[in-house]
């Protein structure tokens, strides 16, 4: 089913557009209509100087609207959508002369002319001074209509308002223009006199206002070296060009060569229309002089290019230093940098960066990049550490303007070196450094030399100081990777598998407090039915405690096979680590043998939290036999004081092994776990598995902790259960690492 | 905000060092610095009271183990007191006593350095 849109059709914005599009063709057909109207109209020599006066003023109306469309639809042509640059703006003003030009010559050959000043031979005359005049029109709007983009850079409201005034002034004096005939006498009425005054006040105003808008040339400041040459070179042509133009419409027999009226009527355009070669003549006349003015103001401009060029490269310097950073962030290549671009920037002779490095202990400050100069002699001219101490901790610059004066810089003279300048590249809270620069003329650095120094420092800082946070990120994420490889690794080291034994069930975990940790638990079955087992805790936590407990797993693997018992094997360990053992450091452990067939147990305590042992009626027992930690001692008290402890499992048996971090956490009240809650928690679970019990003093230590908390110490639990000679063989507990 | 502080007090030659609230891996440096600053004035009779000592880690336990070799010496040692029980269990469990002079108050363990009593 269609349904017709009325509403589209007939949408307000449609016919808006319409009309928009269809009013830009307005001017252009009014233009041709009006034109070839009046032309016609003088063409039947209906306008001359005796023809009515309601006549006449309806033929300069037409002439004026007609001129208006001409300008109108020329601006059409001139629209941008940026802003053009000067160049471009130059370049089309020539290429739109020269293409008049050539029409001109052609309109020149049309072989009617003027037998004299104000007799034209055939009535063709009269179309071609209508067609050379609308040329000659069309020329001046463009040159004055693209002009106006140059004149209006960086525009201020005055400089429009001159400019509004200016265009005004222009269409002002066509319209005061248009009663007068071409060769007026100066006897005539008092109106036409009181018009003549008009006339001549409305022309000093524009002439004011040509000077005015021609030295609005903003542009030139913004242009570099080249564009500067180029814009010289193209506004002498334009200068040539309407100058060219102007003689053109004066004397076209001068120009076209010939000495013949007829072929190049000086007097055709004020013969078609006095107000338009008015407006034709100032147009011209201000786009020669604007030229003028440019191609003055740009040769005077040179000599202080220098001083744009250097602001110009101070700013890509800026630049490029934020793009160096994107690429590369290795600080060598930017202290060269910084260097090197100081001194490019054309502020001084040879730059050099000393930064303190007290990671390599020497006080004294290192330069790290030199530019113009060498290390050494930078070095050897100047007391680098007086200079950069005072710059780092008053934070301001230190300018040496005559080094032979100053005692900090004796052999700066003999080095080439008259001026200095230090300046500390402070982040705010640190100096990273200090930027020398140095000069070979006395008093090198003026005001605005260090205040664009310091600038450039101050930028220099920031990337520097950004390349360091980055750096420090980088090392971090490392440092990060590296540790959870390392908890792999640790997590490597613990047993994977429990060992599968009859009579009894495994259960064990351990979690480190940070990454890594200094916990360690391991069992291994030793010859037939013989399980050794092991809690260790080296102090400390963290990376130093994680290689030790590496040691300590080692030393278990290797030990634990051949040693007969635990005193065997706590000696073995001890003087096995207390070699490589810091002497703040030591290691605490509990090691234990199980016989499976004859139920028996012996074990030692090196230091260790003492294990919990709970029988199956609840009564716990801890298993505090004496014995030092792992290398608190070298010498053979360590052996003399260890205890060992033995004895025969009933069943239901069950002993718990635990390091400190077990009853030592805290909660948030600040209250220990402490060994109560650890065997009233191991009594309440007694007739589980193994791994029922170590489960529930996980779940009790957690619960205690509280909810998502920490824990502050490694923490590792391990559970053995004894179920005695019964038919029934116990699976081994699973392990669980957390 | 560090929960620990150690005073130096002198009794004669001996020097006993006062230490106050919860020993662990962060405030370990403080006893270390110390007891290094006693060292390096050759004061090597130390006595440790630690009746305001509210906690001990392993590392805390460590601080004196690293210097007694050297204050040993230096003919003199580092004698501790005054200890909670539950402080002094934790020392306890570690064999401390076994290397250690761990005594009950200040004035027997400087009295120990008058003795003349010889470290274990």
């Amino acid at each position: 089913m269609s349904q017709i849109n009325f509403p589209k059709i007939l949408s307000i914005k449609a016919i808006v557009a319409g009309f928009k599009r269809l009013w830009r063709w307005i001017p252009p057909i009014l233009f041709v209509l009006l034109f070839v109207g009046t032309t016609t109209f003088a063409f039947q020599g209906n306008v001359d100087e005796f023809a009515p006066l309601t006549v006449k003023i309806l033929y300069h109306l037409a002439l004026t609207i007609c001129f208006l469309c001409l300008w109108i639809t020329c601006s059409h042509t001139v629209k941008y959508n940026t802003r053009p640059d000067p160049k471009q703006v130059f370049w089309q003003i020539i290429v739109a002369i020269l293409t008049i030009w050539i029409l001109m010559f052609l309109v020149f050959q049309i072989q009617d002319g003027f037998l004299d000043f104000n007799t034209p031979t055939t009535p063709i005359a009269y179309i071609k001074s209508a067609l050379l005049g609308t040329l000659f029109a069309t020329l001046s709007f463009i040159l004055v209509q693209r002009l106006s983009y140059l004149v209006q850079f960086r525009r201020t409201r005055r400089s429009e308002k001159n400019w509004r005034l200016f265009i005004l002034s222009l269409g002002l004096g066509f319209i005061v223009c248009s009663p007068f005939h071409p060769y007026f006498s100066l006897d005539s009425s008092p109106l036409e006199v009181l018009f003549l005054i008009v006339l001549g006040l409305v022309s000093l105003g524009e002439i004011i206002l040509i000077f005015i808008n021609s030295v609005r040339l903003t542009w030139i400041v913004h242009l570099s070296f080249r564009q500067k040459m180029t814009a010289i070179g193209l506004g002498t042509v334009l200068m040539c060009m309407t100058l060219g133009t102007l003689l053109t419409l004066f004397r076209p027999d001068i120009v076209l060569g010939s000495t013949d009226y007829v072929t190049a009527p000086p007097n055709f355009l004020p013969f078609y229309s006095l107000p338009l070669t008015k407006v034709v003549i100032v147009n011209l006349t201000f786009g020669f002089i604007y030229a003028l003015t440019s191609v003055l103001s740009l040769i005077f401009h040179l000599p202080t290019i220098g001083d744009y060029q250097r602001g110009a490269d101070e700013m890509a310097a800026m630049q490029a230093l934020s793009l160096l950073v994107r690429e590369s962030a290795d600080p060598g290549k930017l202290h060269h940098w910084v260097v090197s671009t100081t001194v490019d920037a054309g502020r001084g002779k040879a730059a050099w960066l000393t930064v303190q490095d007290l990671d390599s202990g020497s006080l004294k400050p290192q330069i790290v990049a030199a530019y113009n100069i060498d290390t050494s002699i930078a070095d050897e001219s100047c007391d680098l550490a007086s200079i950069h101490r005072e710059a780092s901790q008053t934070r301001k610059l230190v300018y040496i303007p005559n080094t032979v004066v100053d005692r900090r810089t004796p052999k700066c003279k003999a080095n080439g070196i008259l001026s200095l300048l230090a300046i500390p590249l402070e982040t705010g809270t640190e100096v990273l450094g200090t930027l020398f620069v140095s000069h070979e003329i006395f008093q090198a650095f003026e005001n605005d030399d260090i205040e664009s120094i310091v600038i450039f420092a101050t930028q220099a800082t920031l990337v520097l100081e950004n390349v360091r946070l980055l750096e420090s990120k980088i090392e971090r994420e490392r440092l990060a990777s590296e540790l959870s490889i390392a908890r792999k690794v640790q997590r490597r080291l613990l047993p994977q598998t429990m060992p599968q034994l009859s009579y009894l069930s495994l259960a064990a975990s351990s979690t480190p407090a940070l990454e890594v940790g200094g916990d360690y638990y391991d069992l291994l079955e030793v010859g037939e039915g013989k399980l050794a087992f092991i809690v260790a805790d080296v102090s400390g936590k963290g990376t130093s405690a994680a290689f030790y407990m590496a040691e300590m797993q080692g030393i278990f693997q290797a030990v634990a096979r051949i040693a007969p018992g635990p005193s065997d094997f706590l000696y073995h360990a001890n003087q096995a680590l207390g070699e490589s053992l810091e002497k703040s450091i030591f290691v605490t452990a509990i090691y234990g043998l199980i016989d499976c067939n004859s139920g028996h147990m012996s074990i030692a305590r090196a230091g260790h939290s003492p294990a919990v042992l709970v029988d199956v009626s609840g009564n716990a027992k801890l298993l505090r036999s004496g014995g030092l930690g792992i290398g608190l001692d070298r010498s053979e008290l360590f052996s003399e004081t260890l205890e060992i402890e033995r004895l025969t499992f009933q069943p239901g048996d069950l002993i718990v092994l635990y390091t400190d971090g077990v009853v030592e956490s805290r909660n948030t009240e600040g209250e220990e776990f402490g060994y109560d809650r650890l065997v009233e928690s191991i009594k309440g679970s007694r007739y589980e598995r193994a791994q029922g019990v170590h489960d529930a003093v996980r779940k009790t230590v957690d619960q205690f902790l509280g909810l998502g908390k920490n824990y502050d110490d490694d923490l590792t639990l391990l559970v053995i259960k004894w179920h005695g000679h019964e038919p029934t063989v116990f699976k081994a507990g699973e392990k669980n690492l957390s | 905000m560090s929960n620990f502080s150690v005073a130096f007090r002198d009794a004669g030659d001996v020097t006993v060092l006062a230490i106050c609230g919860e020993l662990d891996a962060h405030t370990a440096p403080e006893l270390e610095s110390a007891i290094k600053k006693c060292r390096d004035e050759g004061k090597a009779k130390l006595v440790v009271n630690g009746s305001d000592l509210e906690y001990i880690s392993s590392a805390g336990l460590g601080v004196f183990m690293a210097f007694i070799e050297e204050i040993r010496a230096l003919d003199g040692d580092i004698k501790i007191c005054a200890l909670k029980s539950k402080i002094f269990n934790v020392f306890d469990l570690l064999g401390f006593p076994l290397i250690y002079h761990i005594v009950e108050t200040e004035e027997e363990a400087i009295s120990l350095f008058k003795q003349g009593i010889k470290p274990i």
